[in-house]
């Protein structure tokens, strides 16, 4: 999430953020990898019913939903504070 | 928000680990690389039987454990990074078909027999199948 983000970076997660409307374009949330389950932190960036396209914000070496497709919304654990 | 009041906070509010790290996903995946190490393999086996001093036969073992070890890593990147579920939903033999190829390549590499340097190149050109099938989906 270079340049928003670098390692070893402390962030909060408002885990309540969504409860009152759903996550939006442009958000940075946590979420699960749908592929093994860790938590990872992503930017929104399209969003198709109840499924989010993420993106890292260091598009060029980012693992994100262009390898493992688009997540759920019960896979949004909350939405990054600035 | 000052360090010391999030150092404070890190104490007391439940924290987790989360990884927003990047890697190098070059996009760029094909058989083939499996293909001529398993092709290398295939040839030091032929070849074995007419070597005659034993260095060159350490040799060609040491060099053939090393392609086989190499289609195996190639194999991987393939399996992990390429194919994604919706693959398998297609191709539901996918998870097997790696699976026998990446021990037949670990027998490879205790085999100087032919045969098993053959059956090792089939099972790559059967994920090479599949791999140009999704490709052509696309």
């Amino acid at each position: 999430m270079t340049p928003t983000l670098m390692e070893g970076d402390i962030v909060f997660i408002n885990r309540l953020a969504y409860l009152w409307h759903n996550p939006r374009i442009h958000d940075i949330v946590a979420v699960r990898d749908p592929r093994d389950g860790k938590i990872i932190i992503k930017r929104i960036t399209q969003i198709e019913g109840k499924h989010y396209f993420v993106q890292g914000d260091n598009k060029q070496y980012s693992t994100d939903s262009r390898e493992f497709g688009m997540i759920d919304r019960s896979d949004i654990l909350g939405k990054m504070l600035k | 928000m000052p360090k010391k009041i999030i150092v404070l906070l890190n104490k007391i509010l439940p924290t987790q680990i989360a990884y927003a790290h990047c890697d190098l996903p070059c996009g760029v995946y094909d058989p083939a690389q499996a293909r001529i190490e398993a092709e290398s393999v295939l040839k030091i086996m032929e070849k074995y039987a007419d070597l005659h001093e034993d260095f060159q036969k350490m040799r060609a073992i040491i060099i053939k454990e090393q392609r086989a070890e190499l289609v195996k890593h190639h194999l991987w990147v393939l399996w992990t990074d390429y194919f994604k579920p919706e693959h398998l939903e297609q191709f539901p033999n996918l998870h097997d078909l790696f699976w026998r190829a990446t021990k037949a390549a670990g027998q490879t590499k205790k085999s100087i027999d032919p045969a098993d340097g053959q059956k090792l190149l089939d099972l790559i050109a059967e994920i090479t199948d599949v791999f140009n099938k999704t490709k052509a989906a696309k």
